[in-house]
């Protein structure tokens, strides 16, 4: 497991007052760590690519907005899912972009090609399937993984962005689970070889 | 009753096994340390644990999308503060400058407020009395004549 920005409150705290201070090497680091994770969370609730970019846009500029006030409690991570979290409910609210029966559209995961293309293709299915079996998911599972096993939020952290007990959360968590093994059941063959 | 106990943590862990998977380090971290414990002396957990594996390494073939160049630099582009919130940040490095703006606003208009709501001085006692005498003896100028 790749390990989260070791970053605690006050070193986040420290970091916005840099770019509150127009400390450009500050904004960069900042954007590094979590925009595409801002944009992860929002394409798995979303399914839109350009949507999700339009969402973490959106959040970082709140971010921008609110550092000259932010709490030295607060987490940046955090605070910047739950932003993109609650933009895309009031989207999926708006409009169903994603019906839980069709897979997103296949977004770049930035991995380079390897020296293999057999190998690299049949690793492409795999992500494909997964994603797919994702997709398939009802929102709130999907974005409990999500934040869970993706971008490795913590139980608390993600009940609070999620808006949810963690009592919750672990049922979401557990069910989204449960099912994606359902749903890669019939390619386990393949999957199980490849993914171990 | 301590049997009761440990069936109890034993389900507590197969909850978070289902849950979080089979890496400890996204269980929670109050209970952390006294599942790996509980994991290391139960077969039935660690079976548990092995057959998520397979769930957990496929899931992270599931990479998360890289956001596109234009974003990260329309991200970046709206970070860069204007030449005014630089200068205030260079006059006032301790936070938000909103605190002394605002403090020497409060103390400006309270000063504005108190100027407007204080009569001016009238002439004094001795200025009233010294014009009196002015008159009475023809004023200043009249005086220099005579000298």
């Amino acid at each position: 497991m790749s390990s989260h920005p070791p970053e605690d409150a006050r070193s986040d705290a420290a970091l916005i007052r840099r770019v509150t201070a127009g400390d450009s090497l500050a904004c960069r680091q900042l954007v590094d760590a979590h925009l595409r994770r801002v944009v992860g969370l929002a394409y798995r609730m979303l399914g839109d690519m350009a949507a999700a970019e339009d969402v973490a846009q959106e959040s970082f500029l709140r971010l921008w907005r609110q550092a000259p006030r932010w709490e030295t409690k607060a987490r940046i991570a955090t605070w910047l899912y739950r932003v993109a979290h609650n933009q895309c409910i009031d989207l999926l609210r708006r409009s169903k972009t994603v019906s839980e029966e069709d897979a997103p559209e296949a977004a770049d995961t930035g991995t380079s090609p390897g020296a293999d293309p057999a190998a690299d293709h049949q690793g492409r299915q795999v992500a494909a399937a997964v994603n797919g079996a994702l997709a398939r998911l009802p929102e709130r599972q999907r974005t409990a993984i999500t934040l869970v096993h993706h971008n490795e939020v913590t139980n608390i952290a993600a009940a609070e962005i999620m808006g949810i007990s963690v009592d919750a959360l672990e049922s979401l968590l557990a069910r989204g689970r449960r099912r994606m093994r359902e749903l890669l059941e019939d390619r386990k063959g393949d999957l199980m070889g490849e993914g171990k | 009753m301590s049997e009761m106990t440990n069936n109890h943590k034993l389900d507590r862990l197969m909850r978070c096994i289902e849950a979080y998977g089979a890496d400890p380090a996204r269980w929670p971290e109050a209970e952390r340390d006294g599942l790996r414990a509980l994991l290391a002396a139960s077969p039935e957990a660690q079976r548990a644990l092995e057959a998520t594996r397979g769930l957990d390494a496929l899931l992270d073939r599931a990479a998360l999308p890289m956001p596109s160049p234009e974003l990260m630099a329309d991200v970046l582009a709206a970070a860069a503060p204007s030449r005014v919130r630089q200068w205030f940040a260079l006059l006032w490095p301790f936070g938000p400058v909103w605190q002394p703006v605002s403090a020497f606003a409060v103390v400006a208009v309270f000063g504005f407020f108190l100027g407007a709501v204080t009569p001016l001085p009238g002439p004094s006692d001795a200025d009233l009395l010294a014009g009196e005498m002015d008159g009475f003896a023809g004023g200043p100028a009249q005086t220099l004549e005579v000298l």
